[in-house]
């Protein structure tokens, strides 16, 4: 990365400091700071900054998924909304989680805004939401597809009724096929605005949803398991 | 709990570093924020579990509190079903050998969450905020939660969320012991290298010298987990095998498709060829022989490591074994996956409740 020094190895590393008391620092009280260790320092802020991304979720699924009736719409009473009534086809699928397991999520999460942009100005870098990986371990039944839906949105109210950000992939294998699913989130979520102290609490909240629409028949389709993390890379 | 990261410098032009020039104010001033923003305000999340069985039972989460940390939310949602909703006391015991030290460390309400009936799509969540300033940095803690139904119908837990909760402002100079980060005034201007009072001389000296200890706990001990993922303690619930060589275990699940695969990115702190050191830690029970855990990390496109953990003979569920993990840097965008295998000996049934990894940088 441009804000760090030196490549070792094929990446850049942090660089150990020794930490002495104070008596015998080798920073010592009243001596000019010099260049050299202002750049390690910042270099090793910045090398921590990159390697700050969190991971959010490791979830363990249901296995099987019994394919629900429309789409997991009849236990809210209601029906698959016609196709001319959806704003996507992520309102295919009812995203609530009675036992048929349409969908997962948990939440809140507050998220860093530490990614930086593409391009930086003044000697500066933007900040932006952050990206969030999805990993998907699912498997279809070799026949009909398995349709995976991730989904970001600010409140728990299901991505049927809007979301932040979503992705999707369709899987039809039999086999366990592991799936990427990228969120790139808008500067549309909820923040907690600066406290009159020095620290700025701003935060993005989030939630993380995973839908799936069961195209089959049988029941011989579902996923194992999932994870999510943020990645600080633009 | 997130902030916006602070403006950086860029090291290609490093406004106020040059060669043989007095090191500014500002860029000490940034250091500062960036501090604040590593050691105060990026706080990790400690799990997110979610369909536990629908029974209720006992269940544990492992916590390491990092610098600074001095609460620690516990939500926790329960199972609704698409009929006759559950209504039931969760429990969070923090008290026992290795666990959260006391239920009085409870900072709002009462230990016990008592849920509403639920019959929503969407289930009810319940929070309780812990006070963890007790708690030794670096060391593993239980977070024990017990959920008891009050009609019978047993349908647990959903979800269960743990999260360190960042603190609005830290004060580094009033409380320099506990408050991680680093005084405004000591980069001051003038160009001196400017020790603060004796009293900060804690976690790494005074003035300069903080700065330099606050940035190696910022390395070392601010963590993350990769990997957290709980079942309950009971032979019908936890996670069990019987094979007398490596294999997936049975995982609660339905079907047959059952070998889950956990990817993570891998901090890489010293170029590619250094792996990410972790702490991984087994909550099992083998009444019958030796359990060993083969935590399986392989980076994308690169080769497996295994790391195995020894668990020996135990004969109630609730017991704790660790063990040293590697995760290889090289991988693909950092990426790397976590798949797990276990054996026993003496031809018992072993079982394991839950697995945690966390970061252990030295």
């Amino acid at each position: 990365m441009a804000r760090e020094i030196g490549v070792v190895s094929g990446a850049s590393a942090y660089i150990k400091h020794p930490v002495a008391a104070a008596a015998s620092s080798l920073v010592q009280d009243g001596r000019p700071l010099d260049a050299g260790t202002a750049h390690i320092i910042t270099h090793n802020l910045n090398v921590l900054h990159r390697e700050s991304g969190r991971h959010l979720v490791t979830w363990l699924g249901p296995g099987d998924l019994p394919k629900p009736t429309d789409n997991g719409y009849e236990n809210l009473n209601e029906h698959v909304p016609p196709s001319d009534q959806r704003i996507g086809t992520h309102m295919e699928i009812a995203w609530n989680i009675y036992a048929n397991y349409t969908c997962n999520f948990d939440g809140p999460f507050m998220l860093t805004r530490g990614r930086d942009d593409a391009t930086s100005t003044n000697g500066r870098a933007l900040h932006l939401p952050p990206k969030i990986r999805v990993w998907v371990t699912a498997y279809s039944d070799g026949v009909a597809s398995l349709k995976i839906y991730a989904a970001a949105t600010a409140s728990e109210s299901p991505p049927r009724n809007g979301y932040l950000a979503l992705a999707t992939k369709t899987i039809t294998s039999a086999a366990l096929t592991h799936e990427t699913l990228d969120l790139v989130l808008a500067s549309a979520g909820r923040y907690r605005h600066p406290s009159a102290a020095d620290g700025a609490a701003d935060c993005e909240v989030c939630y993380l949803w995973l839908g799936f629409k069961h195209a089959g028949g049988a029941t011989t389709m579902g996923w194992v398991s999932a994870s999510a993390y943020e990645l600080t890379e633009t | 709990m997130g902030q916006p990261a602070p403006d950086h410098h860029v090291a290609s032009s490093f406004p106020g570093v040059r060669i043989a020039r007095p090191v500014g104010f500002p860029v000490g001033g940034v250091w500062v924020e960036q501090l604040g923003y590593l050691l105060g305000y990026c706080k990790h999340e400690v799990a997110s579990v979610t369909r536990l069985p629908t029974v209720n039972g006992t269940t544990a989460i492992r916590y390491v509190r990092s610098p600074g940390a001095v609460a620690l939310l516990l939500c926790v949602r329960p199972n609704v079903g698409t009929s006759v909703g559950d209504r039931m006391t969760v429990s969070p015991s923090v008290g026992g050998a290795g666990t959260l030290a006391g239920t009085s460390t409870v900072l709002d309400g009462t230990t016990g969450i008592a849920t509403a009936t639920s019959t929503d799509g969407t289930p009810d969540r319940y929070f309780r905020y812990f006070d963890v300033s007790g708690l030794t940095v670096g060391t593993g803690y239980e977070l024990v939660v017990t959920t008891a139904s009050h009609t019978g119908t047993s349908k647990g837990i959903f979800s269960m969320r743990v999260e360190e909760i960042a603190r609005v402002t830290t004060d580094p100079v009033g409380a320099p012991s506990t408050d991680p980060g680093v005084a405004w005034v000591w980069p001051r201007g003038g160009n001196y290298l400017f020790s603060g009072s004796a009293s900060a001389a804690s976690d790494g000296g005074a003035g300069f010298e903080r700065i330099i200890g606050q940035l190696d706990d910022a390395r070392s001990k601010v963590r993350r987990f990769p990997l957290n993922i709980c079942s309950m303690d009971s032979d019908a619930n936890a996670w069990s095998t019987t094979s007398a060589a490596f294999a997936n275990p049975t995982w609660n699940f339905t079907g047959a498709a059952t070998r889950p695969r956990w990817y993570t990115r891998a901090k890489r702190l010293y170029g590619t060829s250094t792996a990410n050191q972790l702490t991984a830690r087994v909550r099992y029970k083998s009444a019958g022989g030796e359990l060993q855990v083969r935590i399986i990390t392989t980076p994308v496109g690169g080769a497996a490591t295994n790391n195995d953990i020894v668990c020996p003979l135990a004969a109630a569920h609730g017991t704790i074994a660790t063990g040293a993990v590697t995760i290889a840097t090289s991988g693909t965008n950092q990426e790397a996956f976590i798949e797990i295998e276990e054996k026993v000996a003496g031809g018992g049934t072993a079982y394991v409740s839950a697995i945690s990894l966390h970061d252990n940088e030295v």
